[in-house]
């Protein structure tokens, strides 16, 4: 009904898209805070201020540091970044140690800090971290404090993003795979192919789900690699996960194969092949990607649980799900609450995602208004 | 800005003043009613009419405080006023979600809407739907409102109450949901009932019967009837006044035989020429009125009619708003025309729009299109001016020419699969047993209500589906005869280029994701012998974007930047760009509104003579058939049961089925309204996946006999010349067209007159 503006004449549908998406500001911020969270998984070497191995024994549940701007404590105004440093007591009796910010001691930062040495994409040979402590053999930093056995939970946090953001969409793209082509075949063809795909589809759908993976990822040899438990718990992610979408791509194309444009296009003369992805597929693909986007929360978390239980990767891999591991122990949380942090990290990407893909769903439809 | 006075209010129980409806939108104010006055009277019926965005269902809405944000009622003022007793209320005032409005909803204004099925909840009975109606109104008990509530079902006309009370909506047909929908709305015993195009979705047929309900009830009751249509055929069957809406204003306000008769403002004349009249002359050009409707937030300058009026006088009528003008007791035109300024300078030498008493009024509507056939600039009058008698000679003469297409005895079934392995349990039998011959050049109409079958008739010819039996001859005079029907796969290509389809909807049939070229271009690359990619595919595609009446630039446009009209010239475009011979046209104007179906017509029209093209013109709208079709088949059921030049089965219908179709069709002219000697079909198309035995018809016949109407199945058969029938008793029946004296009389010229002895009776 609307007449549409002039700019939107000939502008093309994901043109027409993106500007429905750039109205949705709740996606519009998640979209903002995805792109720094994956930057920041992609430079996890240059960004940590510390590797994964570099253990600080004696700093064991270190609390967080507070990051300074300016030092007034000597009366004048001291510009420049520092953390404070710790004083440590420990009990006669009970061996427990407690930290107590030491104001007196002052661990100067600055950015592209000195540090360990690293191959940055296993390239480039450098020592530069984004920033860290100005003095490389002083005192160690801890930003949101140390786990119990000493290691950075914030250069933790950030190495273990890698896995954790990453399984998502690895896993998302395989299921993705699955789906449309076994939804796209079930809906285009229909008949017996779509009967046989729809039971396999709810044969899958009735397998309970936690016991699939646990009994699954307890199948996964002990002596693999991290790198190898990583590709097969996506896979076993994604086994699970494919069935909705391949749901999704079968109804879109049932819908889609009564619309006057396909028998056009089939009247056209194009074959099959062309009908099916070159004019079915484009007009719901951003329904797929909205859909896709909003799966990825649900791997993250797939993946959050499973380590946590200690079935999906274990340590030395670092990802959020083993970070979580370590704050099972309620003792240890009295003592240590930031180590609950991964999980707020989890949150954040989740809740991203989500707003995200309300945007691109909202947005996927650019012909309804 | 209505300085004169409004007709007297004195029997008025609605008065609508200077209402303003505006939606306040991202991108500005969209005024979607903006100054409109009306009044209706207890026991008369209001029409309003207009092209669709004129804001005629805003302005209903407005009434009952149904408008949802970002839009409101602005200003003006709704007097309610059902008990002449009593003080009125201004409805405009009242909180839309507040007890008062919620009191008149319902009980005091009864709504009915244009979706039938979409307006009744599926999860509910109708009976529990109706029964909820009359209990929120009313303080019956649950035994007493079921009494009521089938007594209501009864007074609609509904067969078997009892048993329809339990119904579910989509158990019901259309035309029964539409009566349930009227049973709710007027349980209250309403004094206004405001109907929104209740009748545009269903069949002629039930439309004709739903319009002879409405007036009987309001006959009963007394009450007053505001009804919104864009069918000027409905407006001379039901109203007493005439409102004519165009872009949130009223522009003419009079009696419907004034309307008719004599209608004042330009964008009334221009509606009423744009009609193809059922018994108008055929294949002449419609006036068609420039362009389209614009957007209420590109609402033009001065009189927002000015850009598509051919009276608008320059620097007046593109400046200032036009006041409204008194031209006789109850009687206003919104136009410069009737201001007493320019009357007396006389401009009205430039525009056809002439005051009242100048318009001719004896044939409204058909008389005035042949004056001035190429009111669309850049169209040039064809050479469809051939007379009615040049065409039946064209056709009949070349009886040795072989036909583009012959159709034997195609059948399709669509099997009901059912039960846990989906076996096939029964089949539909949506084309029964059809053949049909189309000559190379004429334009062969098919009619009959939806679910007869017809356009299955003509996706089995395109060959969009495969028809279960039968078979498609198809003869161009390059390929001996091929049997369409039994090719299957790439055997079909070298034929999808000759045999093309317009599609009805216009949105669905475009691929929103491609550009024009895209989407014209696609038969090109895909058929033998088109161009290839690399080579002159944009030129193509820019030529035949001109044909059709489209700027070439337009094709890197995508869909979405086109209207409902231009998108139809789009499909258009499509079917004819691989330079077919036959084209089927699967109600390819009936998605769109009088003016722009008027253009379309037309833009046909001219492709036919320019590129020599055959029509399979599929249609439920027999004025439309009747403008455009050299012969005409009639479906019912899957099978033909009548078939003859367009003339003969206009004039002289021999299936009783036809007749009836042909009676329910509204006339625009208001002088023949009224019941003599219609035909009012009983019941609904019946069940194709189980068809009553013997005459496929019979239990719907006002003429069946005896047994063998029930037992055996009639045959297409030739009676005289080319006028065949499916009745075993077309011979004894007098199926005179009602009234249609003078349409006769003006049909019937030339060699009709020796064919058919009966018209000269």
């Amino acid at each position: 009904m609307t007449q549409p503006h002039l700019a939107r004449h000939s502008a093309s549908p994901w043109r027409l898209v993106w500007w429905r998406f750039r109205r949705h500001r709740l996606a519009m911020a998640g979209a903002v805070v995805l792109a720094v969270a994956y930057l920041v998984a992609l430079f996890a070497e240059f960004v940590a201020p510390y590797s994964t191995e570099h253990q600080q024994v004696d700093h064991g549940g270190a609390p967080p540091q507070t990051v300074k701007v300016v030092d007034t404590s000597s009366g004048g105004w001291d510009w420049g970044l520092y953390v404070n440093g710790y004083t440590d007591h420990v009990d006669e009796e009970t061996l427990e140690i407690t930290y107590e910010v030491d104001h007196e001691q002052r661990i100067p930062l600055r950015f592209f800090a000195e540090g360990e040495p690293y191959k940055l994409f296993g390239l480039f040979e450098t020592d530069r971290h984004l920033i860290g402590p100005a003095d490389p053999d002083g005192p160690p930093v801890f930003f949101l404090g140390a786990t119990v056995n000493g290691y950075d939970l914030f250069s933790r946090i950030v190495h273990g993003s890698r896995v954790s953001l990453t399984i998502g969409l690895v896993g998302v793209a395989a299921s993705f795979l699955i789906g449309v082509v076994l939804g796209g075949i079930s809906g285009y063809f229909g008949g017996w192919v779509d009967t046989a795909i729809q039971r396999l589809i709810e044969f899958f759908m009735s397998i309970p789900t936690l016991p699939l993976w646990l009994g699954l990822a307890a199948a996964v040899p002990t002596d693999w690699g991290p790198m190898q438990r990583y590709f097969t718990i996506t896979v076993i992610l994604s086994v699970i996960a494919w069935t909705d979408l391949a749901r999704v791509v079968r109804g879109r194309f049932m819908a889609l194969r009564e619309e006057d444009f396909v028998t056009a296009t089939a009247l056209d003369g194009v074959g099959r092949p062309r009908l099916i992805f070159a004019h079915m597929l484009p007009s719901f693909t951003s329904h797929l990607i909205a859909s896709a986007t909003l799966a990825i929360p649900a791997m993250i978390l797939a993946e959050t649980a499973l380590s946590f239980l200690g079935l999906g990767l274990r340590a030395p891999a670092v990802s959020w799900g083993t970070l979580l591991e370590e704050a099972q122990n309620f003792a240890t949380l009295e003592a240590a609450p930031w180590l609950l942090l991964p999980g707020a990290a989890v949150v954040v990407i989740v809740l991203s995602f989500n707003f995200v893909g309300d945007g691109l769903r909202d947005a996927a439809d650019p012909y309804k208004s | 800005m209505s300085e004169e006075p409004m007709s007297s209010a004195a029997g008025a129980v609605l008065a609508i003043e200077d209402l303003r409806t505006h939606f306040h939108t991202r991108d500005g104010v969209v005024k979607a009613v903006d100054g409109v006055d009306l009044e209706v009277s207890a026991g008369t019926t209001l029409c309003v009419v207009g092209e669709s965005g004129c804001g005629k269902s805003m302005m209903a809405r407005s009434v009952l405080g149904l408008i949802e944000p970002p839009g409101r009622v602005q200003s003006g003022a709704i007097w309610w006023q059902p008990d002449r007793g009593r003080e009125g209320t201004n409805l405009a005032t009242l909180d839309p979600h507040g007890e008062r409005l919620r009191r008149v909803r319902g009980a005091e204004i009864g709504m009915v809407f244009q979706e039938p099925i979409a307006a009744l909840s599926p999860m509910y009975t109708v009976g529990a739907q109706l029964v909820e109606a009359i209990r929120l109104h009313t303080d019956l008990s649950m035994g007493e409102a079921k009494d009521r509530a089938i007594a209501e079902l009864t007074r609609v006309g509904i067969p078997r109450p009892e048993k329809r009370f339990d119904a579910y909506p989509f158990q019901l047909s259309g035309g029964m949901c539409q009566r349930v929908m009227i049973a709710i709305a007027l349980c209250c015993d309403p004094a206004l009932l405001i109907a929104d195009e209740p009748t545009t979705a269903l069949d002629v047929t039930t439309q004709a019967r739903i319009l002879d309900l409405l007036g009987e009830l309001q006959e009963q009751t007394g009450m007053a009837v505001m009804f919104i249509t864009h069918d000027m055929g409905v407006v001379a069957e039901i109203a007493d006044e005439v409102a004519v809406m165009y872009l949130g204003r009223i522009v003419e306000r009079a009696c419907v035989d004034d309307i008719f008769a004599s209608p004042a403002h330009p964008y009334t004349q221009a509606l009423l020429e744009s009609i193809p009249s059922i018994d108008g002359h055929r294949k002449s050009r419609l006036a068609a009125i420039e362009g389209l409707v614009p957007h209420p937030s590109d609402r033009p300058a001065g009189c927002p009619f000015h850009p598509r009026c051919r009276a608008a006088l320059p620097g007046l009528c593109d400046v200032e708003m036009p006041d409204r003008h008194q031209l006789g007791p109850d009687r206003l035109a919104a136009c410069h025309l009737y201001a007493p300024s320019v009357r007396e300078n006389g401009p009205l030498a430039t525009g056809r729009a002439e005051p009242v008493e100048a318009v001719s009024p004896t044939r409204p509507g058909s008389a005035v299109p042949r004056k001035k056939p190429g009111s669309v600039p850049g169209q040039a009058p064809g050479p469809r001016e051939t007379t009615t008698a040049d065409v039946d000679s064209d056709v009949r003469a070349d009886a040795d020419v072989e036909p583009l297409l012959t159709v034997r005895d195609v059948r399709v079934h669509f099997p009901v699969k059912h039960g846990l392995l989906r076996r096939a349990a029964w089949e539909v039998k949506a084309v029964a047993g059809v053949s049909l011959e189309i000559m190379p050049g004429e334009t062969l109409g098919l009619v009959g209500e939806s679910g007869c079958g017809k356009s299955t008739l003509g996706r089995a010819i395109v060959r969009a589906l495969e028809p279960t039996e039968g078979a498609i001859w198809y003869r161009d005079g390059e390929t001996g005869p091929v049997d369409l029907a039994r090719l299957r796969g790439r055997e079909l290509q070298p034929y999808r280029g000759k045999v093309r389809m317009i599609f009805q909807d216009p949105f669905g049939s475009l691929n929103p994701r491609k550009t024009l070229l895209q989407i014209i271009g696609e038969p090109l690359r895909r058929l033998p012998d088109g161009v290839r990619p690399d080579s002159s595919l944009p030129d193509r595609v820019a030529e035949m974007l001109r044909a059709v009446g489209l700027r070439p630039e337009y094709m890197w446009r995508y869909p979405h930047a086109f209207s409902g009209g231009e998108r139809q010239r789009i499909n258009i475009a499509r079917a004819l760009i691989t330079q077919p011979r036959l084209v089927i046209a699967d109600e390819a104007v009936s998605a769109l509104d009088v003016s722009i179906r008027a253009q379309i017509l037309n833009l046909l029209g001219d492709l036919q003579a320019e590129m020599d093209l055959t029509y399979l013109f599929i249609s439920h709208d027999l004025s439309v058939v009747q403008h455009v079709c050299d012969r005409v088949a009639v479906m019912h059921l899957g099978s033909i049961v009548e078939q003859a030049g367009t003339d003969r089965l206009f004039a002289e219908p021999r299936h009783p089925y036809t007749a009836a179709l042909l009676s329910a069709v509204p006339v625009p002219d208001p002088r023949r309204r009224g019941g003599d000697g219609r035909i009012r079909l009983d019941g609904e198309l019946p069940d194709s996946s189980d068809p009553p035995a013997g005459c496929g018809f019979h239990v719907r016949c006002p003429y069946r006999r005896e047994e063998r109407c029930m037992s055996e199945v009639p045959s297409l058969v030739s009676a005289s010349g080319d006028h065949g029938v499916a009745c075993h008793h077309a011979d004894e029946l007098d199926l005179q067209r009602p009234s249609s004296a003078e349409p006769r009389a003006r049909v019937s010229t030339g060699r009709d007159d020796g064919l058919v002895p009966s018209a000269e009776r």
